[in-house]
């Protein structure tokens, strides 16, 4: 896992309440392993993954097996650390915001963490997965899976609800995440070939393009 | 346009849990440079632009280019290895070193030379002579002429000055702040060296770091010792007069006092010492967990600071024990920010909502209201002495008569406080909206550490121009929404300016 041999590094960005589950989230999918203790994040921290991932074309047809080397940063909910954490949202490609499906406050404070994002992410829009954590703990449900599904929906977000303890929906979780990345991506390099005027990502405006360009749009990220 | 949180101020957290993020950071930089070393191997394979732009992350980085210059990481790593400056921590480590030689002459306890244990407190290496009191008198005037000389610059300074500069003079080993500085002072270096250093980003000092370090990590776990075998240094930079006398400097953080401090000897005008010398830590291994080895070139100089040539950290959360080889490291500049960029002062979360007369049916409410819903303060830069006592005023503008003034209470010890108070303005039509500016400062005890203004920024309020009608972009923004919006919640998310003080009414 130490050398250079994949296609790309991504990186993405856990964030939430503290106690939300978000250092066993990450744990459960990088290990597949649950630990019941609490020990409180120290500001930050982070584990990698390699993954392999395979992109669906346009065509439907499955795209090659692309070698991903995640880098999946672990930050700390507390309220010290909060001036810390927010600088590194900036170098987060896509974000897993978690809240506990068991405490109603980590859910209300869902719209401070997307307000906080906007302004502190890489750009306004950045690709986010809102998971409602801790769904292996029936009775001890503080938060609807209507409301969560409504406020997902209001900022157009997908939504899952994930068990750090019995691992459910937490692959599930970060493939989402993963795919809108690798489709953001494509769309962020292709602009470069939108014809006529328009001012591509390099610098050339689109008319001094003599001939369409060549290159089949759904290997352009391959 | 997003404000640049150029530099964090971290100091609330302990020096351990600085530690242990500069180890994150650490690995950090060895994936992001093994990251680098596939990128520059797929540069001279891929020939595709839009390829390479993918596989490379380039079309992330040049998207975050256009809000941000750094890197998260960078800032938060130049943030924990800014030290504290300014008059408080000389005077303060003036009063320290008198503790600690009272201490001294109880404890009567000899320790070996570069094996101080360093759970031991209140014994330092070195100190061969004893002060008199009258020395020790003169010296803290000295050093009070020294700090109000420094206030002036210390805002400025903050990074550009290492503290741990000695200043070697023989075989007199003396010790870090509390007297380098003073000298430095009285030699006028200071002066003009730190400002040099105020506008170079990147170097420290003015040395341009080169070369590389060769050095071994052993643990002997029956002495309980940590073994830093330093070999040699290569193509190190010529510090002065196109020479160098470079000597090496280990501390094993979080601890850089002078307990922590270890030194090898100095080899005279040479860009490529060779030492061989091996410095010792008495030090279980358990605990080297959270620790990172520090180790920095110096050249010597004589009666000025000494001269940074560079610096390796190697965290040691991971480190292979069973690794004894000596290894190169590329030495490093100080990681420095640029100190005239933007600080980030903190963010003001809230919720506004105009409801305007009779809207709510049944004659209510009599007059227009105007609701703000002040939520909370995220990341507020810590107070420099004691613990943070803040609250939050607001006030709508025009305010002749004083009375408009309202206020939350006070949250104590938090740099980013919860409040979620709702202040309520009543006699407001919507035709005042336009006219009006709804200002809200966030303070710590007496001073007032910035906000926010809202309003439609045109510069005139009822026919006047006034100062207080300057909103910026974000800020107009959120008003013109709360103004189309009405009997609506309007959330805003908005940075705190301290340009509001600039024009009081």
């Amino acid at each position: 896992m130490s050398d250079g041999d994949y296609d790309y590094l991504i990186k993405f960005l856990a964030l939430g309440d503290s106690g939300v589950g978000k250092t066993s989230f990450l744990y459960q999918y990088t290990d597949g392993k649950f630990n019941s203790k609490f020990i409180t994040t120290v500001g930050i921290d982070f584990r990698e993954k390699r993954v392999v991932y395979k992109s669906s074309g346009s065509d439907g047809t499955a795209g090659r097996g692309q070698r991903i080397h995640l880098q999946l940063w672990d930050t700390a909910g507390q309220e010290r650390f909060r001036s810390l954490t927010t600088a590194f949202f900036r170098d987060a490609m896509g974000f897993l915001l978690l809240f506990d499906l068991t405490n109603e406050q980590s859910f209300l404070n869902v719209r401070n963490w997307m307000s906080q994002l906007q302004l502190h992410a890489y750009c306004e829009n950045p690709d986010i997965v809102l998971c409602g954590n801790k769904c292996d703990l029936d009775d001890q449900r503080a938060v609807s899976e209507d409301e969560a599904r409504e406020l997902a929906e209001k900022y157009g977000i997908p939504y899952f609800e994930t068990s750090a303890a019995n691992g459910e929906n937490v692959a599930r979780a970060v493939e989402v995440l993963l795919d809108l990345i690798m489709k953001r991506m494509e769309r962020c390099v292709d602009r470069s070939w939108i014809p006529d005027g328009t001012m591509r990502s390099n610098g050339h405006s689109g008319s001094e393009l003599v001939e369409p360009p060549t290159q089949d749009k759904s290997k352009c990220a391959c | 346009m997003e404000e640049e949180a150029a530099q964090l101020d971290l100091s609330h957290l302990t020096e351990v849990e600085q530690t242990m993020i500069l180890n994150v950071l650490l690995r950090d930089a060895e994936l992001r440079q093994r990251e680098e070393g596939r990128i520059s191997k797929l540069q001279q394979v891929e020939s595709d632009p839009v390829r390479l732009q993918s596989f490379s992350g380039s079309w992330f980085n040049e998207e975050r280019a256009k809000r941000y210059q750094s890197r998260g990481a960078d800032i938060v790593h130049a943030s924990i290895r800014r030290k504290k400056r300014g008059k408080d921590m000389l005077v303060m480590s003036l009063f320290e070193d008198q503790k600690e030689q009272s201490s001294t002459e109880k404890q009567k306890e000899s320790t070996e030379e570069n094996t101080a244990d360093l759970k031991n407190t209140g014994k330092t290496e070195d100190k061969a002579e004893r002060e008199t009191d009258e020395e020790k008198r003169d010296r803290f005037v000295q050093a009070l002429a020294v700090s109000l000389f420094w206030v002036i610059i210390s805002d400025h300074w903050s990074s550009a000055v290492d503290s741990e500069d000695d200043i070697d003079s023989g075989s007199t080993e003396l010790d870090d702040t509390r007297f380098g500085s003073v000298n430095s002072l009285h030699s006028n270096h200071m002066m003009s060296g730190s400002l040099m250093s105020l506008y170079s980003v990147g170097d420290f000092g003015g040395v341009t770091v080169t070369g590389r370090i060769q050095f071994s990590l052993n643990y002997d776990p029956k002495r309980e010792e940590l073994h830093v075998r330093v070999c040699r240094c290569q193509d190190l930079a010529p510090a002065r007069n196109n020479r160098s006398d470079p000597y090496v400097k280990v501390y094993l953080l979080p601890d850089n006092t002078s307990r922590s401090k270890r030194k090898t000897s100095v080899k005279r005008k040479t860009l490529n010492p060779v030492y061989d010398e091996t410095l010792k830590y008495k030090v279980r291994k358990s605990e080297l967990q959270a620790r990172v080895l520090s180790v920095s070139v110096w050249h010597l100089e004589r009666v000025r600071r000494n001269l940074f040539l560079g610096e390796v950290e190697v965290g040691l959360t991971q480190w292979d024990w069973g690794r004894s080889q000596p290894t190169w490291y590329p030495l490093q500049p100080r990681v420095q920010m640029n100190p005239d960029a933007i600080i980030s002062r903190g963010t003001v979360l809230f919720s506004l909502k105009f409801v305007p007369a009779g809207s709510e049916g049944g004659g209510y409410p009599l007059t227009g209201e105007l609701h703000i819903w002040l939520r909370e303060v995220i990341g507020l830069l810590p107070p420099k002495r004691g613990v943070p006592n803040t609250y939050v005023k607001s006030v709508v503008l025009p305010d002749e008569s004083g009375v408009s003034g309202q206020q939350t209470r006070v949250v104590r010890g938090s740099v980013s406080p919860v409040f979620n108070h709702t202040m309520v303005y009543d006699g407001l039509q919507p035709s005042d909206l336009t006219q009006a500016c709804t200002e809200i400062t966030v303070w710590n005890s007496s001073n007032c550490l910035g906000g926010v203004r809202l309003s439609i920024g045109s510069g005139v309020s009822y026919g006047q121009t006034v100062c207080w009608m300057d909103s910026t972009e974000e800020e107009m923004s959120v008003w013109n929404t709360v103004i189309g919006n009405p009997n609506n919640w309007v959330d805003a998310v908005l940075p705190i300016r301290t340009n509001l003080q600039l024009c009081s009414e």
